[in-house]
């Protein structure tokens, strides 16, 4: 099997839509006579490159004799030179009356802007910050409707003794609201004498804070 | 008359005979490179420019040239070399103007007459790497047997088979999307 027989097998094998492609495939389209003169015209390119390399060489760049020996006294003449104008500078002309009248108008202008611009400062320094949410535990960064979806959302996520878990604490506190207002004010006058000694150490221990 | 390799290699190393060495030479194997790197793009102004920069090439480095491989594979390797540099310089030149660049593929594809199927098998190997698109030129359009293209590339034939075929299922794919 020929080399040629081969390839058309492989591509069949693995990819058959190039083959149609390889198949249908249009010939190159190329200027007549190029291959005639490919030769002469190749050989031409090279002399004349070849002519520009070598006219390159021999047009060494010139650099005057002493160019690189005097190189950094010009530079430090030259530095010299540009310092001098700045120290025998004429002093500025004086302001015309028209001058003047502009510069108070922006002097007036400035204090204006400076005086509203710090009564704006002040007033954003009183303005009371509003305390950070404490997101430690997540659930209060979340609104009452964020919570109220999600509940919904995750109904079934959660079992009956997780929920009285959950909710035990708000019952013992309900427990202990009922309690409170079945005390009379008589029962707490007389618990508030009883203890009368232990309310006011409690009192100094917090002043002390 | 035709010269062998050996007797063109012979009057390449005397200098008064070495303008006429390479005459022989390029007449010998310029067709083939020439549609060789017209493979790589898709115009003839730059199948052109390839070519003569492939020539230069071979005329400054003919004296290194070392009989360890075929002269057909050493021009062949610096042919498909320099097309490489080429795209790869015109690739950046271009991402200044990809739009214009495209217009110019365009053109150049619709000089050529190619159909649709052809355009689009250009593009789709213009996205290989670059190892992988001079494989797949060498065995698609050269139709070239693995052993050769193992003396061209300085690869393994279990690589180039490797190469190619994954070249040609990237081909199909881009075809068939």
């Amino acid at each position: 099997m020929s080399s040629q027989q081969d390839i058309l097998n492989e591509l069949k094998e693995i990819a058959p839509l190039l083959l149609k492609a390889k198949e249908n495939e249009r010939p190159l389209i190329i200027p007549a006579n190029y291959f005639q003169d490919f030769a002469d015209s190749c050989m031409s390119e090279m002399k004349i490159s070849t002519s520009i390399l070598s006219a390159i060489k021999k047009d060494e760049i010139e650099v005057p004799e002493t160019y690189f020996n005097t190189f950094s006294d010009t530079i430090m003449a030259k530095i010299k030179q540009e310092e001098t104008p700045v120290s025998n500078a004429q002093p500025i002309a004086t302001k015309t009356n028209k001058n003047t009248f502009v510069l108070t108008l922006f002097q007036r202008v400035a204090l204006a802007a400076s005086i509203i611009g710090a009564v704006f400062v002040v007033k954003k320094i009183n303005i009371p910050i509003a305390p950070a949410q404490d997101c430690a535990d997540g659930i209060a960064c979340l609104t009452r409707e964020e919570i109220y979806q999600y509940m919904n959302a995750n109904a079934n996520a959660f079992d009956l003794q997780q929920i009285e878990k959950a909710v035990a604490p708000s019952i013992e506190q309900q427990k202990t609201t009922q309690e409170i207002q079945d005390i009379t004010e008589k029962d707490i006058d007389q618990y508030l004498e009883q203890n009368n000694n232990i309310i006011a150490t409690e009192d100094l221990a917090t002043d002390i804070f | 008359m035709k010269f062998t390799d050996e007797e063109i290699l012979a009057l390449f190393k005397r200098s008064d005979t070495k303008e006429k060495a390479f005459c022989m030479l390029l007449s010998a194997y310029q067709e083939r490179l020439y549609y060789h790197v017209r493979r790589y793009v898709h115009n003839h102004e730059d199948a052109n420019d390839i070519l003569q920069n492939t020539c230069i090439k071979v005329w400054n480095a003919i004296d290194n040239f070392r009989a360890d491989c075929a002269l057909y594979s050493w021009l062949y390797r610096i042919a498909g070399n320099e097309a490489i540099t080429f795209i790869n310089k015109q690739k950046k030149r271009n991402e200044i103007d990809i739009e214009q660049s495209s217009a110019q593929y365009r053109s150049a594809s619709d000089a050529i007459g190619a159909d649709a199927m052809t355009q689009k098998l250009q593009r789709a190997i213009d996205t290989l790497p670059d190892k992988q698109k001079q494989v797949f030129i060498m065995r698609y359009y050269d139709e070239m047997p693995y052993e050769k293209m193992a003396e061209i590339s300085e690869t393994s034939v279990g690589a180039l088979k490797a190469s190619y075929h994954h070249a040609v299922k990237k081909i199909e794919e881009i075809l068939t999307a």
